[in-house]
């Protein structure tokens, strides 16, 4: 456990980077880090290129399509590229690159695969509905001290430690 | 002064690398922070694993601390800054729905791509299901509209919507997030089976940890009693006007009258009332810039012209003596203010109210004339002149 441990930076120089990263955002660009706001371009353009009559009739497509650019041609786009990138350095300077599902023995690799994908299917709803995630919602909206970045991360993290208990098999062991 | 792509000294193209290089940051420091882990993330919730809220907090408080100093320094202007809109309804219902995403997922988008980064298949999965659930909101849109802009509280501030200022919020931030850092460490303890007696011996054999507290400490001491930058500019205008040490140049409403008739273009009218109020009635060649919005950075252009004389209107000459004073402030020069108020220029000048007697005869027929000329360029006038810089606000979002 302790060797582990030590393979990653103290969680208070990550979170103080971290805060430097998105200060830097702010500085240059007027805004923080965001995550979901990229997945939401490539579906609006997925579903434009496979069927654009339905996009020309739904109300949530066109507030991205029809004559404005490229919705893949955002910022929010480029920076989480960045990311991948830059995980990918992180992951290979620290000698963490795998290919393995990473779960709980007991449980199997099916049902950890069909709940990282439920998992995922919620998180990518409800980002929609706090018109943004984690980072774009809770820690970029806490940053700049607006009231609904600290109403989705109490909403997020309350949500959580509410009903944990139903998931100990999956994270604890 | 910042946010630099918003003023146009970044171009649009070069915004897009800054992103790159930004998100390569981001995407490091989350893998280097243990974040690519849904083991670690998810251990939150158990109290097994406080790496999240460690990371998380430091970093929302060294965000918070570093936007209050940049403001006070002059290098961030916060009315650029995206501050995302608050929709209270739809802000629960999300963070509920990611609650439970998180449980089943055991990632957040951000991390969850750390982790497809480095090969893991588990964050493979759960990155697929992300693009599931933006196209499950995108179909049912018609079906979530309604909630999605229930309440539309704009882009407020945590610290106004709970009535308080901002330097104590940040500092009440900035304390509990130590009190949580200390409490989770003696949870963590417990939990390990390593519980920790809190005496003298304890705090003195971690000596970088007590830096640490020390100094977010002193900042939350500083944020507190840090201004915003509008407070600053509008409590030395208190103290300006109450000590009455600045003099006021005046143009008369007869002055005024002559050099709306004979323009030189040597001179800006700014009206500072309301924009309803200058809907309804507008003398010919003033543009509207409210009060409240003097400070603004859009207008810098405009009134940074120091060749120009500026001419101040309001319903309030003393609302006028403060724009004169926040304008001073701020570097702008040669402004003037019109001696009455707009309701005794309308009177004297629009209605010729010919009560007012105290001026001569051929005063009176100049007068008259002259109102009766402004009412005309006013009916011609069709819309208000605005001459904005064009600042682009940033457009955020996840």
């Amino acid at each position: 456990m302790k060797t582990q441990k030590q393979e990653y930076i103290n969680p208070y120089i990550g979170g103080f980077l971290l805060g430097l990263v998105l200060l830097a955002s702010i500085y240059f660009s007027g805004r923080g880090l965001g995550a979901s706001g990229a997945i939401k371009s490539f579906v609006v353009s997925a579903v434009d290129f496979v069927v654009p009559q339905h996009t020309q009739n739904s109300e949530f497509y066109q507030q991205y399509t029809g004559g404005k650019p490229s919705a893949l041609k955002s910022w929010l786009v480029f920076e989480v590229f960045g990311v991948f990138i830059g995980a990918f350095i992180s992951g290979i300077v620290s000698n963490r690159m795998t290919l393995k599902i990473d779960k709980n023995p007991v449980v199997s690799s099916v049902k950890r695969l069909v709940f990282a994908t439920i998992g995922g299917l919620f998180f990518g709803l409800g980002a929609q509905f706090a018109r943004g995630c984690t980072s774009g919602a809770a820690l970029s909206g806490m940053g700049v001290l607006a009231t609904g970045g600290f109403i989705t991360m109490l909403a997020i993290f309350g949500t959580g430690f509410l009903f944990a208990f139903l998931f100990k098999k999956q994270w604890v062991y | 002064m910042g946010p630099l792509a918003g003023q146009g000294i970044i171009s649009p193209e070069f915004d897009y690398i800054i992103a790159l290089l930004i998100g390569i940051a981001f995407g490091f420091v989350l893998e280097q922070s243990g974040f690519s882990s849904a083991k670690r993330l998810a251990g939150l919730f158990y109290g097994r694993e406080f790496v999240v809220l460690r990371v998380f907090f430091t970093a929302a408080i060294t965000t918070v601390i570093g936007v209050i100093l940049m403001e006070y320094f002059g290098m961030l202007d916060m009315n650029l800054v995206y501050i995302q809109p608050t929709f209270t309804w739809s802000a629960i219902v999300g963070g509920v729905i990611m609650g439970i995403g998180f449980l089943f997922g055991g990632f957040c988008p951000g991390t969850s791509l750390c982790a497809v980064s480095i090969g893991k298949i588990d964050a493979m999965f759960f990155f697929g299901g992300l693009f599931l659930g933006v196209l499950l909101f995108a179909e049912m849109y018609p079906v979530f509209e309604p909630l999605y802009h229930a309440q539309n509280l704009g882009g407020i501030f945590v610290y106004d919507s709970l009535g308080m200022s901002r330097g104590v919020f940040a500092a009440l931030l900035i304390i509990m997030a130590v009190m949580a850092f200390v409490v989770t460490y003696f949870i963590e303890q417990y939990i390990l089976k390593k519980p920790k007696k809190f005496n003298y011996e304890f705090i003195t054999s971690k000596p970088y940890h007590l830096a640490g507290i020390v100094i977010a400490l002193f900042f939350a001491g500083i944020v507190a009693v840090t201004p915003t930058r509008k407070d600053s500019i509008m409590k030395y205008v208190e103290h300006t006007i109450s000590q009455k040490t600045m003099s006021f140049q005046k143009v008369s409403s007869v002055e005024l009258t002559y050099l709306l008739l004979n323009p030189d273009n040597q001179t800006l009218y700014i009206d500072i009332r309301n924009p309803q109020d200058f809907e309804k009635l507008a003398l010919p060649g003033f543009v509207n810039i409210p009060f409240e919005s003097i400070m603004n950075r859009e207008w810098e252009d405009f009134l940074g012209d120091a060749t120009k004389k500026k001419i101040i209107i309001s319903n309030d000459t003393l609302l006028a003596q403060k724009a004169i004073v926040i304008m001073t402030r701020l570097g702008y020069k040669h402004v003037y203010m019109l001696q009455d108020n707009f309701q005794k220029f309308q009177a004297t000048v629009l209605q010729f109210d010919a009560a007012h007697s105290k001026f001569s005869k051929t005063e009176q027929e100049y007068i008259q004339k002259a109102g009766k000329e402004i009412l005309l360029l006013i009916e011609k006038r069709k819309k208000p002149i605005l001459e904005k810089k064009v600042l682009s606000k940033a457009k955020g979002g996840c």
